[in-house]
């Protein structure tokens, strides 16, 4: 029994390295095959249905559009500058990848201009950029509140409002969170976070209105509210099912409050600043970077041919597997930044390899910059942090697996 | 193009939100050296070499705007990060050779210093080779952006490379 035992476990062992090398073997050359130009025409129809398969270049979806602001006579110049930075802030927010907001002068008196670039919804970014977004809660006046039952036009005008001095700087957050509503249909919800010094003056004043329907009034218009007693618990506004109204609120919301009136006097479409790549180019210079660095590092460095395998192997292995993300799940692409995040991959592998001992500190510093990037970044540096999280992470596990891979070949054939 | 209206265009918030991201990576560096080394010098290293990526590019954007006429976009930020993210790497290994070094019995000071010249040396030639062999597909508008990202980060890593010998040599 003993002995059976002790013959079956080496030809485990041996059946999984064959596995690990079939897997891999077949990962290694799906990738190759999906991540190259055009492979989506050798793909017969029937397997593709209606997806599609190329890569998703954000080229032709980008759109250019300069906005033209204007502020109400005797805005200062801190009520300006602030401005300024709130509509930076939403557009950033908005994952808009250029956007450029200089004051100038409009029709005679003081103004912005707003140039963005982007893929974004056009309608969206322009109610980011032309709403003010002043919000305050409001109570009928009393001659309305007899007619509120009709619930009809006059419900949703501003001026059918009195102010509660309850806005935005009233409260120290503004969650918007998908719930179910009492239909159990999952509906947004702005859900009003008061400062901990005002959470007894907040209830008080839902405990005025308990019972009767108030309004939330964002630039004029306002959203009737029925303050019911879940609402002296949690106060929520239900902002309907859609998803893109919940983000516009999100932003407007939370990127700080605008202090001045200004109105849109004017936009102008312009044409789209694009680098004009294409996925031939970028794939061709990747590889051939590839080469020629794998061949100098061979060279210079003397190091193992089968090191130098290791690492070209990783590096390409890298890239073909991100590029095959990139094309099955339609992600939009920008080419030229693929083009810098390639430079920053290479090198980061090659530095991983080659000075292997170091692997650790440089993973954590470079993945820390990577984040910082996303976090702190703005436009297309948003996009390059969040691709470089994911290379990073890859090129460690690929290169764990390569060394595995080679290692279990050459046990094999020996 | 002015440059006061490359100014103009850049807002508070930018600038702030930059300034945090540069202070946070210098500090976790600087913390990280001084944990090794228990020396405010290295620390100073990092912060030095790290604020002079935002210096250089600045430089290298005015020199855009100001004599070459080429229109601002954000697409000129990546110098900045791309730079920024080669220096880590650099910065990274003097760290961890030296953090190596120093738990051993005796520090030596120079061994740690030549191994980070041919990193730096090695880093400089693997810039040069992959930037190089992609620029050939290139078309001049990407060039605007590979080229400052290959001066800047090779000036900032041999100037890492010299401070680290002033500043550490001299303890």
């Amino acid at each position: 029994m003993i002995c059976s035992v002790g013959n079956v476990f080496p030809k485990l062992v041996k059946l999984f390295q064959y596995l690990v090398i079939i897997t891999v073997s077949c990962f290694i050359l799906i990738t190759l095959f999906l991540a190259l130009p055009q492979t989506e025409e050798l793909i017969p129809e029937e397997i593709l249905e209606e997806r599609r398969f190329d890569l998703n270049i954000k080229d032709e979806d980008y759109w250019k559009k300069e906005f033209f602001l204007q502020f109400e006579e005797g805005t200062n110049i801190r009520e300006r500058r602030e401005t300024k930075n709130i509509i930076y802030q939403r557009l950033r927010r908005a994952n808009v990848e250029e956007i450029q907001v200089k004051e100038t002068d409009v029709e005679g008196s003081r103004g912005l201009k707003v140039i963005v670039q982007t893929i974004q919804d056009e309608t969206f970014i322009e109610d980011l950029i032309s709403e003010r977004g002043y919000m305050e809660l409001v109570v009928p006046k009393e001659d309305k509140e007899a007619e509120e039952d009709g619930l009809d036009a006059q419900m949703y005008m501003r001026e059918n409002y009195k102010s509660t001095g309850w806005d935005r700087e009233a409260f120290r957050n503004i969650l918007i969170r998908q719930l179910p509503d009492e239909q159990h249909n999952q509906v947004y919800f702005a859900i009003f976070k008061e400062w901990p010094q005002d959470r007894g003056d907040f209830a008080n004043f839902l405990r005025e209105q308990q019972g009767k329907t108030i309004g939330l009034a964002i630039d004029g218009f306002v959203r009737p509210v029925q303050v019911d007693q879940q609402a002296l618990e949690i106060f929520a506004v239900g902002l309907g099912p859609d998803r893109q109204n919940a983000e516009f609120h999100d932003i407007i919301f939370n990127t700080g409050v605008i202090p001045a009136n200004y109105s849109n006097i004017e936009s102008n479409e312009k044409t789209p600043q694009i680098y004009e790549i294409d996925h031939i180019q970028t794939t061709l210079a990747i590889i051939v970077s590839i080469i020629i660095l794998t061949t100098y590092i061979y060279f210079k460095e003397k190091v193992s041919t089968e090191k130098i395998m290791n690492l070209g192997l990783c590096m390409l292995l890298t890239f073909s597997t991100s590029f095959s993300v990139l094309k099955i799940y339609q992600i939009p692409t920008d080419l030229f930044l693929l083009i810098i995040a390639g430079i920053l991959t290479i090198i980061f592998i090659k530095m991983i390899y080659l000075r292997y001992k170091h692997i650790r500190t440089l993973t954590i510093f470079s993945l820390f910059t990577a984040i910082l990037m996303v976090f702190l970044g703005t436009g297309y540096i948003i996009i390059l942090g969040q691709y470089m999280i994911f290379v990073i992470l890859l090129s460690i596990i690929l290169q764990v697996v390569i060394r595995y891979y080679f290692e279990t070949i050459k046990m094999i054939s020996k | 193009m002015n440059i006061q209206t490359y100014f103009e265009i850049i807002t508070t918030y930018q600038i702030n939100i930059t300034a945090i991201a540069l202070i946070s990576i210098a500090i976790i560096i600087g913390i990280v050296f001084f944990y090794y080394t228990n020396d405010l010098k290295p620390a100073l290293l990092a912060l030095v070499s790290i604020l002079l990526v935002p210096a250089l590019t600045l430089t290298t954007l005015f020199i855009y705007y100001e004599y070459f006429n080429v229109e601002p976009s954000e697409k000129h930020t990546l110098i900045m990060w791309s730079t920024l993210f080669l220096n880590i790497i650099n910065i990274g290994i003097l760290i961890s050779k030296y953090a190596r070094e120093a738990l051993k019995k005796k520090l030596d000071l120079d061994y740690v210093l030549s191994y980070h010249f041919s990193s730096t040396l090695d880093l400089f030639l693997v810039l040069i080779v992959t930037i190089g062999a992609i620029s050939i597909f290139m078309e001049s508008q990407m060039h605007l952006i590979l080229l400052p990202i290959l001066v800047i980060s090779s000036i900032i890593i041999w100037f890492n490379h010299l401070l680290a010998r002033f500043l550490l040599k001299k303890k």
